[in-house]
């Protein structure tokens, strides 16, 4: 048998053109990039340049590997099977290109035969990709994707470049008829449909279309949607290596304004982030504000700053070309509605489900901090929590000196009572003031004193952690009560911090450090998870219902702590503990987070009702909590549906009752 | 050194209001300990017939202002006749009741008269030259003592608190017309708009009857309106309420809608979480009737009754009217 | 337009009040002072008009040093001038106010005098009356609706019974009650520029003082929560709690 190989344009004439047209996709596809570019670099500066390594290992986890996109298992694999098809081909592609224009000898013997059969089965692989895509979007049409002309044209384009490969595979072996064609199943089959003269014609005309469409893909690349092909591997590197909790800071005595009313305020890395979106939609799935009929919808608010970046970027770079001064234009009631930036609960499923690391979050409250310290325009009943979290130190404007009042008449010690404990216990504005959560406090208090654990709390010295006023926007007031707690933290000797409120264990952890406060805090489950594990906390009975945990998304999607409070349900109930659908990383939101326990719901229904109804329908009578607004989100919920059998409770409440006093 | 009182009294429609029979017989019984003379002051239009009526509550002399221009509120024109009274009459003491119209009018009598007020007062201890007054501050948080030393010295007494005595009709006093200055008033009252249920805004209202979710429907509500008629009051509603669409927004009480700070606040069948404290803890006296001991408002109301709202009420309502007789 | 607005330093509405150890004044040990809330509404009143008809906004406010930072708040809404009528002395006689007000606003220029309708810490509603003999201009009390018209006013005042639509010529005062506005959260740079501003510290004599407060006592305890008893048996005792020992009905 000759050399298995094949002739490089074979058939072809004038293949020069290739280069000209290579060339003239390259340079539409530059300009094309060149015009994004420097939308980008209308941006304020961010530096996302350090730590080489992890990000890389981000692009290749996620961008070489599309470990995030499989986490959707159906529409994961369609788009694996498109882009390793895609990698393939292309690497392919390029190996012929060497031995034309190199003369590399690659394509040759043993290693063209195995080259013929991967290219064919990544062929297959990409073209039932792209077939499964149009039937899911066309057919299917499920309700995260939203159709646009684009979409059409990139599966068109890809589809016919696709089959024309084939195409053009099986008619050059119906008329050069190699011997080790079955390397090429799928062209050997193809084959057979063709004369050889019909093979020859058809073969000179189809490469052709092939080459001009592969052109016009590469052209089309920056002005579609597949410019995500290059945009979401560098949103992976360039992503935010910073704990998810931990929002932006703001220069205030320094800074000209506060947060973002124009889309140029923005940082570049913000701006770059709306190129990458690949308008999948599994944000906007597990949105609780999407899913509870507000106006909100993270893809949406991506795709609308898109759009807006586009229009108002290039009215700003003309503006700047021509040294006039543009009229400002807000993107708050124009790109995007206020009632979208407000409905947010910042529970992190859209960034948690994100394939390529958008940060949505940040740019919601960017635009909430413009509205709140530019223009003082914010939901009317954060009045009520600003002034007092300013005057009292805590958002339902209750006395300070009432602050230490819970703990009249339990054994609760301060610090005069042991001013060197080893936890120091944040108790927080909820544990202190909310009915609720003051049972979980006094819960707490006994599993501590049981225990046997050295504690002690601030008492009045003790103010808001700060997060309903940075998650809402007001950043200032947030800086000026870390600040105040920080100074007071420093000024006690403890080993750690403790907390039963997942908002303030998350800014003490990971955002106090931007103001010279750097504790080492736990949360409380984290510590009764200890506790029962060393023998130090015994349960004298069991629960015997049916119980499920229910996720706060500030400990779970933020600090990826599932297991501890499933522990420690688990040995509560026996072992016997129910999950709810929407777990883990999944898990549903109450609809208390981003200061949105303070506003009131008046669009749609309530986000609270439909959790708690999710728990009813799963026959769940005891449902656990690890925050306190889940606790009186959930809690309210059960009252208001008017739902017997089912009651909410923080871990630390059943946990205390199922000890003996 | 006996000072004479003048009592300026309130009347509306041809009827006395309730705190004027306060004012006066706190008069009466300063002027018993301390002599001197009561005089009040009948101020409005076509007034004659209750110029017999002060006399049964302990004054001396009746002095009447029977004007057009005094038919409605006019508190220029009022002081005028308040001082002229005060000035021909040497009355060293101005007494009138707190009302909405003697908070506005004392305050003027008092400048024109370079007086010293005590305003809103609890009690008064007026005997042998000393003019000293009780009156809440800081929201009733504190009691505070007043000490008055000017010559004219002017104190509002805070309606339901002084007792008026048992009118006695064999008493009589001389009457006295006066004649009302001709100045213009430097307001005009342009309209009055009567309410059509006469509701008045919970934000200003004295005792305010609140429902919540254990009202079970909007209808039920209506018992509660009683309640707050036979009271003088108006009726409030917790979140679950106005969520539920018993009552309009406008009746919720609490961090996402009024903050109120009646004398009198009652709560039926609400629980009284943290957002609904925080927009009436500035009551200075709270009810609560609910069924469940443990609801958060059970620890803190002043007063709370663990019941059935639905025959607590009734029964409440009863026994009220009984003793307003 | 010009407009005065007096504004007041009072203890916060949550603050924990209790008599100082002479039993002649309150501890101001760990208060907040903040601006009269009634005043914040007549503060937003004078900016809303000014937004509508130019003009400018001044805002006085009599105490000591602690005071300033009231006017900040004032200033940091958007009012345009800070005047300071110094007096470290607390004032027990709303006269001697009223004539220190009208001491400093004789030497200004103003077609509006706005203030709350009563300052809650002595819970005076004086003030603004007592201004309007001492101006000799008309005083408009307890407004919850103001509307500007040529040279005069009209405003509606709530009362029981339904509402008094008043008429007044300018200049005049009026007394601002809850429902006349919406105050508006100071922005950010307001707050930047009022701790910067510079403020306008006069002297006025308080003469002699007509009413003084000589002691100060917690109030017959409320503290207790009494559960007064169970079902409708408990119904006469708690009228009577009512009517003999709170007082209210």
């Amino acid at each position: 048998m000759p050399t298995p190989t094949r002739e490089i344009y074979w058939n072809i004439t004038g293949h020069n053109l290739v280069y000209a047209a290579f060339a003239v996709a390259v340079i539409v596809f530059a300009w094309g990039f060149y015009r994004r570019y420097r939308l980008y670099r209308l941006g304020q500066p961010e530096n996302r340049f350090d730590q080489i390594g992890k990000r890389l290992w981000s692009v290749i986890k996620n961008g070489v590997a599309q470990i995030s996109v499989m986490k959707d298992r159906f529409p994961g694999s369609m788009h694996v099977a498109i882009y390793s098809g895609m990698v393939v081909l292309t690497i392919g592609t390029f190996l012929v290109l060497l031995q034309a224009d190199f003369s590399l000898k690659i394509l040759y013997g043993q290693f063209y035969l195995w080259y013929s059969l991967i290219l064919d089965i990544f062929g297959v692989l990409f073209i039932l990709g792209i077939l499964l895509a149009l039937f899911r979007r066309y057919v299917i049409r499920p309700d995260r994707l939203n159709i646009i002309l684009d979409d059409a044209v990139i599966l068109f384009v890809l589809l016919i470049i696709g089959i024309t490969g084939f195409l053009l595979e099986g008619t050059r072996i119906a008329a050069t008829n190699p011997q080790w064609a079955n390397w090429s199943p799928v062209g050997y089959m193809i084959a057979g449909w063709f004369t050889e003269s019909q093979a020859i014609t058809a073969h000179r005309i189809l490469w052709w279309v092939h080459m001009v469409m592969s052109m016009i893909g590469i052209a089309y690349v920056p002005y579609s949607k597949l410019f995500h092909v290059l945009m979401s591997p560098a949103n992976m590197y360039f992503k935010s290596l910073k704990p998810r909790g931990e929002l932006s800071t703001i220069d205030i005595e320094t800074a000209e304004t506060f947060g973002v009313s124009d889309i140029s305020e923005f940082t570049w890395k913000q701006l770059l982030d709306l190129d990458a979106c690949t308008h999948c939609g599994r944000c906007q799935d597990q949105c609780p504000a999407y899913n509870s009929e507000k106006p909100l919808s993270p893809k949406k608010l991506i795709l609308d700053l898109n759009n807006h970046l586009t229009i108002r970027g290039n009215e700003l770079i003309k503006a700047k070309k021509t040294e006039t001064e543009p009229d400002p234009v807000p993107i708050a009631g124009t790109a995007v509605a206020e009632d979208e930036i407000w409905a947010c609960t910042t529970c992190m499923a859209c960034q948690e489900h994100c394939p390529v690391d958008i940060e949505h979050v940040q740019k919601i409250v960017d635009l909430r901090r413009a509205l709140v310290l530019m223009d003082s325009k914010f939901p009317q009943e954060l009045n009520t929590a600003f002034k007092g979290l300013e005057t009292n130190a805590n958002p339902w404007n209750m006395g300070a000196a009432l602050r230490a009042e819970w703990m009249e008449g339990l054994n609760v010690p301060t610090l005069a009572d042991n001013p060197e404990p080893d936890y120091l216990w944040f108790v927080g504005c909820a544990g202190a003031f909310d009915d609720q959560a003051k049972a979980t406090s006094e819960a707490f208090a006994k599993i501590l004193n049981k225990a046997g654990v050295s504690y002690a709390i601030l008492g009045t010295d003790e103010q808001c952690c700060g997060d309903p006023a940075r998650r809402s926007g007001n950043e200032y007031v947030f800086q000026m009560l870390a600040e105040t707690n920080i100074e007071a933290f420093k000024s006690v000797k403890f080993k750690k911090l403790i907390t039963a409120c997942p908002h303030c264990f998350n800014t003490i952890r990971n955002e106090y450090p931007q103001f010279d406060g750097q504790f080492e805090i736990i949360h409380h489950t984290e510590l009764i998870h200890e506790l029962m594990e060393t023998g130090k906390l015994k349960l004298d009975k069991k629960i015997s219902e049916t119980a499920a945990y229910h996720d706060s998304c500030y400990l779970g999607r933020y600090h990826g702590i599932y297991d501890e409070p499933r522990h420690i349900m688990k040995k509560m109930t026996n072992g016997n503990l129910k999950e709810l659908k929407r777990n883990r990383s999944s898990s549903f939101c109450c609809g208390g987070g981003g200061a949105r326990f303070f506003m009131e719901e008046n669009i749609g229904s309530r986000i609270n009702h439909l959790r708690i109804q999710e728990a009813a329908d799963a026959k769940i009578n005891t449902l656990g909590v690890a925050c306190p607004f889940c606790l009186t989100m959930l809690s309210d919920a059960v009252k208001e549906k008017e739902l017997d059998n089912i009651r909410v409770k923080d871990i630390a409440q059943l946990i205390a009752e199922l000890l003996d006093d | 050194m006996s000072e004479n009182i003048l009592v300026v009294t309130e009347q509306i429609n041809g009827e006395f209001r309730k705190p004027s029979y306060e004012t006066i017989s706190e008069a009466r019984r300063i002027a018993d300990r301390s002599g001197g003379q009561v005089i009040a002051l009948i101020m409005g239009s076509c007034i004659d017939k209750l110029s017999s009526i002060p006399a049964q509550y302990g004054a001396d002399k009746v002095l009447t202002a029977d004007d057009e221009k005094l038919s409605a509120s006019n508190p220029d024109i009022a002081a005028a006749v308040v001082k002229t009274a005060a000035e021909s009459n040497e009355a060293g003491i101005i007494l009138m009741p707190a009302t909405t119209q003697g908070r506005d009018l004392a305050p003027r009598v008092a400048a024109q008269m370079d007086a010293g007020l005590a305003e809103d007062c609890l009690s008064l201890q007026i005997e042998g030259g000393k003019f000293q007054a009780n009156r809440p501050m800081y929201a009733g948080k504190v009691i505070a003592t007043v000490d008055i030393s000017s010559k004219i010295k002017m104190a509002t007494l805070r309606p339901n608190v002084f007792e008026a005595s048992e009118p006695d009709t064999s008493r009589s006093a001389s009457v006295e017309s006066l004649s009302v200055p001709d100045t213009s008033p430097k307001s005009t009252l342009k309209e009055f708009k009567a309410a059509g249920d006469a509701k008045m805004d919970l934000t200003e209202a004295d005792i305010i009857v609140t429902g919540g979710r254990g009202m079970k429907e909007a209808g039920n509500f209506s018992r509660l309106e009683d309640l707050a008629d036979l009271l003088g009051g108006v009726v409030g509603a917790t979140r679950a309420a106005v969520d539920a669409e018993w009552r309009p927004h406008s009746d919720q009480v609490g961090q996402t809608g009024k903050t109120v700070s009646p004398n009198l606040y009652m709560m039926f069948g609400a629980s009284g979480s943290i957002q609904h404290w925080a927009g009436m803890s500035g009551a200075k006296c709270i009810v609560a009737v609910n069924k469940d001991p443990e609801a958060p408002i059970m620890g803190k109301a002043d007063y709370s009754i663990v019941g059935d709202l639905f025959e607590v009420l009734p029964a409440l309502t009863a026994e009220i009217k009984k003793i307003r007789g | 337009m010009n407009i005065a607005v007096c504004i007041k330093e009072v203890p916060d509405t949550e603050a924990h009040i209790k008599p100082a150890a002479d039993q002649k004044s309150i501890d101001e040990a760990g208060i907040a002072f903040i601006i009269n809330p009634y005043d914040e509404y007549a503060v937003e009143e004078a900016l809303k008009i000014q937004e509508a008809k130019g003009g400018e906004t001044t805002a006085i406010c009599i105490g000591g040093e602690r005071a300033n930072e009231t006017l900040r708040a004032a200033l940091a809404m958007g009012i345009n001038k800070p005047v300071r009528i110094k007096s470290d002395a607390k004032i027990d006689d709303s006269l001697s106010s009223a004539k220190m007000f009208a001491e400093v606003l004789k030497d200004m220029e103003y077609d509006l005098v706005l203030m709350g309708k009563e300052t809650i810490d002595d819970g005076s509603t004086q003030l603004g009356p007592m201004l309007g003999e001492l101006l000799n201009i008309p005083c408009i009390t307890m407004v919850t609706s103001l509307e500007i018209g040529d040279g005069k006013v009209t405003a509606e005042r709530e009362i029981s019974g339904g509402k008094e639509v008043i008429e007044a010529p300018m200049p005049c005062i009026i007394t601002a009650q809850k429902g006349l506005n919406e105050p508006r959260y100071p922005s950010l740079r307001g707050k930047m520029m009022a701790k910067k501003a510079v403020i306008d510290e006069r002297d006025a004599s308080a003469g002699e003082a007509r009413v003084q407060v000589v002691s100060v006592q917690r109030p017959p305890s409320r503290g207790e929560a009494k559960v007064v008893g169970e079902g409708v048996d408990a119904v006469p005792e708690l009228v009577r709690l009512l009517k003999e020992e709170a007082k209210v009905i």
